[in-house]
Formats: structure tokens, sequence, C-alpha cells
């Protein structure tokens, strides 16, 4: 597999746990999925899903009592790994000692160098980090193990690698600052530039996501700008720094519909033209059919069905899948009432044995009740390690075959709006 | 509105809170039972024509409020008349002794913010753990402490059991060594109850600002913990505090005059003491005045601190 076929981002067996008096919360419990280079991932579900746990787990923001009990991330951007490498020697992986910044390939002016890269910058850490900061020595492969790194590494990640927009533009930003001051602070933090180039730069961020008067605007406080307008100053902090992956927590939940459709168009143009990728967080999937490439669906801390948009939408697995979509309005639809999932999220203490969508489920058997179903793949029923997205997995009973009635819905697709989902009958 | 502006427009509301501030200081003190001419003449029995002699000396014959326009006139050039009791300039006496009333409270207040904010940070920071625990159990006390007693606890420790400190200050310029040295207890004593009150409010609303989502914005941005907190935290949990810093002020001022009286310090409040049980109605009026006023003046200034801190409360 060479280098720019790997993924960006591979996630694998997750697992976050809220320590309360209550118990121990599993709010991520075993969440594995991938994302390509510049690709649009979305993760949905309802709330206390577990969807916005595994994206601040991933960028380790988990805030006491919360603690990433186990699972791996791998991040695998060859600029994060020369960034790390050059300020954080010490951390590089080599046969003796492990490290969480692992240098596959290094090149210099005349070709590869040595057969394991990673002792050649342990071996001399100093000469390697000054030669990639001059550019006489470059990465070209190599991964960084997020969840092993150290707090100060996180720290160059944060902001410069992984971007986050979050929900509420109107809370996310520091009220007693200017937008642009809170722009070229993390440019002056990663790119290193002085007062005078950030600002620049954060005027050049504010006039590329469609922020009129950008120079001006630039010492506005955030309380004089429009809710789409603070969304879009959040969209440029997270741009500032060229991240090869933004996670977006439900970047349109907060705002009203035409700007949610305004940030969704902005969103798609700047992960097309800078190449960069993005993970969705959203209990929307209208947002999704809007966005993204690939879904995968969670409840209650658990993926349960994985696949491309496209398949979702023409052709759901998993019963909770199809409720969620059965609970989208639709345009020419005359139902007085729309059809919800009964019940509630279950108590992520104690989950319900077996299936935790049995007590929801209008197709649960006594199997249910017993049976943790495993993601398997849709088609073969196999249970499925890799989490490729190319795969349609689902994680039902009705896959592995151990189900006797089946699950049993329609899909209709209408020629009109083909990003209309499926009813269940 | 810019900030200059903003200016403009609350000293412009000063006018007429200053205006009402005069009028309430001259009435009390026209209140007190009693005239001050007894007290010239010691209550002792003296013919009509001196006591009416005196009357009209003070302007005591005029009504009211034309004392009042007489005192005000004369008040805005910072002319208080002369004493009752010494015959000496009331403004010469008290601009002799505030130097020292000012070093008293300003040690006082820079002894309550530079202790009581740091350690509230820290506080809010540790959130629920030992250190936390210690603040909360340290500002009891230091809140629930008399500081007339405190005073004399340190005095006696420090004072006359260790002798590191003078008991009585020394006779020194204000700003001279001695001085500065002797000044640390008595400032102790007075900032102590205010710090413990600015660290608790500093805990609370830090804690309160620390959960906010532009917090998390800013660490995923890679700011450092200490950047998150100094400059995005601290300045946004300020607001409450400079509110309640400029309260603090009033409670100083209040305090200086207890403390002066336990050690003995040669400041203002003493000063006011001394003209309450004296009937010395001109010195009176003046410190009660120039205490309204410079709390008058703290809140403009607390009002100009937060309208910078958070610039939507110039609106």
């Amino acid at each position: 597999m060479s280098v720019t076929d790997e993924p960006l981002l591979s996630v694998d067996g997750l697992q976050t746990s809220f320590y309360t008096e209550e118990g121990e919360v599993k709010a991520v419990n075993d969440v594995s999925y991938q994302i390509d280079r510049g690709e649009r991932f979305a993760v949905v579900g309802e709330s206390g899903a577990g969807k916005s746990v595994t994206s601040l787990s991933l960028m380790r923001l988990i805030d006491d009592p919360g603690r990433v009990k186990g699972g791996d991330v791998t991040f695998r951007s060859t600029s994060a790994v020369a960034t790390l490498a050059r300020k954080f020697p010490e951390g590089v992986a080599t046969e003796n000692s492990p490290g969480y910044i692992h240098v596959t390939e290094l090149r210099s002016e005349s070709g590869a160098v040595g057969s394991d890269p990673g002792a050649t910058v342990r071996d001399n850490p100093t000469d390697v980090a000054t030669s990639l900061h001059d550019g006489s020595l470059h990465i070209e492969a190599g991964h960084v193990d997020v969840l092993d790194a150290s707090e100060d590494a996180m720290r160059e990640l944060r902001g410069n690698e992984i971007a986050m927009i979050f929900q509420d533009p109107h809370t996310a930003l520091n009220p007693v600052y200017t937008v642009g001051e809170q722009i070229a602070e993390a440019i002056r933090k990663h790119l290193e530039m002085d007062d005078g180039a950030a600002k620049e730069r954060a005027i050049e961020m504010l006039e590329r996501v469609g922020i009129p008067d950008a120079e001006e605007r630039y010492s506005d406080y955030p309380h004089e700008f429009s809710g789409g307008m603070q969304q879009r100053a959040v969209i440029a902090i997270a741009l500032s720094c060229d991240p090869a992956l933004i996670v977006a927590d439900e970047p349109t939940t907060a705002l009203d519909v035409t700007i949610e459709a305004q940030i969704l168009d902005l969103l798609k143009e700047l992960s097309n033209e800078e190449d960069v990728a993005v993970q969705l967080i959203t209990h929307d999937l209208g947002v999704v059919a809007e966005l993204c490439d690939s879904v995968m669906v969670m409840y209650a801390g658990k993926p349960v069905e994985r696949s491309s948009v496209e398949e979702l939408y023409y052709e759901p697995k998993h019963p909770y899948t199809v409720g969620l979509m059965s609970s989208i309005p639709r345009i020419g639809d005359d139902r007085e009432r729309l059809d919800t999932v009964p019940g509630t999220m279950p108590d992520l203490v104690q989950l319900p044995s077996g299936c935790s969508f049995h007590p929801r489920c209008p197709y649960a058997e006594d199997a249910c009740l017993e049976h943790e179903p495993p993601l398997v793949d849709v088609e073969t029923g196999e249970p499925v390690e890799d989490p490729d997205p190319a795969v349609h997995s689902a994680a039902c009973l009705e896959y592995t075959g151990e189900l006797q009635d089946g699950v049993d819905f329609d899909v209709q697709i209408r020629e009109d709006a083909a990003t209309d989902g499926g009813e269940s009958v | 509105m810019s900030l200059q502006r903003y200016f403009v427009k609350r000293l412009l509301v000063m006018i007429p809170v200053l205006f009402g501030v005069s009028i309430l200081t001259f009435s009390l003190t026209k209140m007190l039972p009693g005239s001050p001419v007894d007290y010239i003449l010691q209550f002792q029995e003296t013919t009509p024509g001196l006591r009416e002699q005196l009357e009209a000396q003070y302007n005591l014959n005029e009504p009211v409020y034309v004392q009042y326009w007489l005192w005000l006139r004369d008040a805005m050039v910072l002319d208080f008349g002369d004493s009752l009791i010494s015959d000496r300039s009331v403004s010469g006496a008290i601009l002799r002794r505030l130097p020292k009333t000012l070093l008293l409270g300003g040690g006082g207040f820079l002894i309550a913010v530079t202790i009581g904010i740091p350690l509230g940070v820290l506080a809010a920071v540790n959130n629920g753990n030992t250190i936390d625990e210690a603040s909360r159990v340290g500002a009891l006390l230091g809140i629930a402490t008399p500081n007339f007693w405190l005073g004399l606890m340190l005095l006696l420790v420090f004072s006359v059991q260790l002798g590191w400190f003078r008991v009585i200050p020394p006779d020194m310029p204000t700003l001279s060594l001695p001085m500065l040295k002797f000044v640390i207890l008595p400032a102790i004593t007075l900032g102590t109850a205010s710090s413990a009150l600015i660290m608790r409010l500093t805990r609370s609303s830090m804690v309160e600002e620390l959960n906010k989502d532009y917090v998390r914005t800013a660490k995923a941005k890679g700011l450092s913990e200490r950047t998150v907190i100094v400059k995005h935290v601290l300045r946004n949990s300020m607001v409450s505090v400079v509110t309640v810093a400029a309260i603090q002020v009033a409670f100083i001022v209040n305090g200086s005059v207890v403390i002066e009286q336990v050690f003995s310090w040669p400041g203002v409040g003493r000063m006011l003491i001394q003209a309450i049980t004296q009937r010395d109605l001109p010195v009176l009026q003046a410190i009660v005045l120039m205490i309204a006023v410079t709390i008058v003046f703290v809140n403009l200034i607390a009002d100009l601190l937060y309208s910078w801190l958070d610039p939507r409360i110039r609106y």
C-alpha cells in the first residue's frame, strides 16, 4: 500500500468513559473508523450517542472525570510527523525505544535515507531536527500515535493539523477579544509568524470564508458579528493553519436554515479546494447527504452502521438508521405526524443486554436480548476487522443470520429527490 | 461606542452624582446633635454676645441652604475653612496626613488584589481538590476575623514578641524605608478580609468561565493551558471581580479608620475620629466629602475598567 493510499486518520477500538458517582459511563465503546485525505466523513446519531466524545477523544480534549480508556488513533500526516520530529525528537519511535512519532521514510536531497529512519532521527536528533528545519531532509511517510503523544505534542497538533469547528458559534468565540485576534493567535502560535504577518493572514482567512470588508471586520468583536458570520470566523480559525483534518461538531445546528446552507456550501468548497478532510458530527441526515462521502451511524457509544453515504440512503441496513431516516420531514409529505424512533437513548451506565437498541427496535426478537451483534459486512455476514469504508457494514443480528423473522422495511426512492431516505413499513 | 466617548459620558454623569454627594455630606453632618459653638465654648456659660458672634463667624445664623451654598462654593476650591478646635486650615491638615492614609489604604488594597486574585485562580484551576478546599477554609477565616483583633494579634506576635516591626510608626516621611516597612502589618490587617472575598469571587467566576465553550475553542487551537487561563479565562472572570474590588475600596476606607487607631497611624482616619468627638464640623465635612468623592471616583474607574475588559459593556 503506498503512502497516500493509507487513510489520513484511523481510529481503532476507541473507548472513552466518564467515571461518575453512578458508575462508569461508557460514552464511546469500541469505535473504529477511518478517514481518507480530503474525505468528508459523517458521524451520525442522537444526542448521547457518543459522537462529540469521539471527536473530543481524538483531539485529546476529554476533561475529568472522563478518560480515554483504550484504542488507537493513528494520524498519517507527513507535515505533522515533520513538525513533531523537529520539536520533539525524544518522541520518535525506534527499535529500542517506543515513541509516538513514527518516521517510516525519510528523504534527503540525494534520496532516501537509512533503512530505519526512526533510528537516524534517534541517533542524532538535533542534526535531523535542524535538517528538517532548513529543508534538506524531508519526511516522506510516517504517522503519529495520537493517544500516546505528550501533551506538548498534542498542542502542536491541535489547531495546526487537526482543527475543530463547534456547534454554537455564539459561545465558541471569546467575547472579550476581537475576531481577528482570535484567528491571528492560532497563526502566531503554529506558523510562527510575527504580529504583522499573522494579522495579514488572518484577514486573508476572513476573506477566504466570505466575510466582506475583512480588513475592517478584523477588529470587530464577536458580538458585532451575526451568527452566520461568527461561524465563518470559527471556520477561519480552524482553517488558518492549513489543517489536514477539520472536526466539525454540529456546525450548523445553532444556525437558521439559510445560513446552514451557506455554511455547508462553504465547508464543501473549502474541503475541495484546500484538500482538507472533514469529520462532520451531526444528528441531521439531511446535512450528511449535502456534504459527506461516507458515514458512520452511532448508537449508545457504538457504531451500528457504516457505509458510503449513497448506500446508506438507498439501502439503510440497521433498523436505527431506518428510524432516523423516516423521521426526516419531506416536502410533499402530508402525514400529520413524523415518524419517530420510540423511546430514548439507554442509560450508558447500564446498557441493555444483547443489542443496545433492542428496547426501541420494532423487529427485536429473543435473540436480540441475548447476543450483542458485531459490526458485520451486510453482504457476507462476516465481522469486519478493518474499518474499510467501502464495505457496507451494520451491527444487527439480521446479517449474522440469527433473526428468525428478519427486519422488514421498504425503501422508497423518489426520482425528484434522490437524497430522500427510506421509510419503515 | 468607543472607549473615549464612553469615558466622556461617564464623566458627565458624575456631575449630578457629586452634587448629591455634597448635599448628603453637608446635611448629615448638620444633623449631628449639639451645636459646634457649644464645643468651642466647652459648654461653659458665656455672655449671649459671644455666642452670637461665634455663630456669625461660622455662618451658623444663616438659613441652612445659604450655609450649604457658602460651604459648597468654598469646597469647590478645596477651601474647607479653619478647624474649630485648632484654628488651622482644614485642607492643610488633611493634605499633611493624606499621604500616610493613601500608603496604608493602597497597601491594603494591593494585598487584597495580589493575594486574592492569584489564589482565586489557583483554587479555580484545582476545583474540588485539596488546594481548593484549603483556600475555602482560609477565605472563611479571613472573612470572619475582625480586623482590629487581627491587627492587635499581629502587633503582639511580630512587634512585641518577635520584635520584627516597631510598635508605633516612626516619625518619617511617607515614602521612607522605615515607613514602608512599618506599613506591612497594618496593610495586611486591612487587606485580609478583602483578599479573602476577592479570592472567593475570582474562584467562582473563573470556575464558571472555565466551563464555557470559548475555552474549548482556545484549547482546540493548541494554546497552552497557561495562555488559555491567563489570556482567555482570567480576563472574562475579572469583570465581576473588578466590581467587587471597587466595593472593597469602600471597606478599606472604613477599615483604615479603625486600623489607624490600632496602629497609632498618623493618618486621616484618626483625624476623623477626633473631629467626630470634638464636633469639629469643618474637618468632619471635609473628610466625609473626600471619602465619598473617592468612592465615586473608584466606581468610575471600575466602570471604565470593565468596559475595557469586556467590550460588550460599552453599549
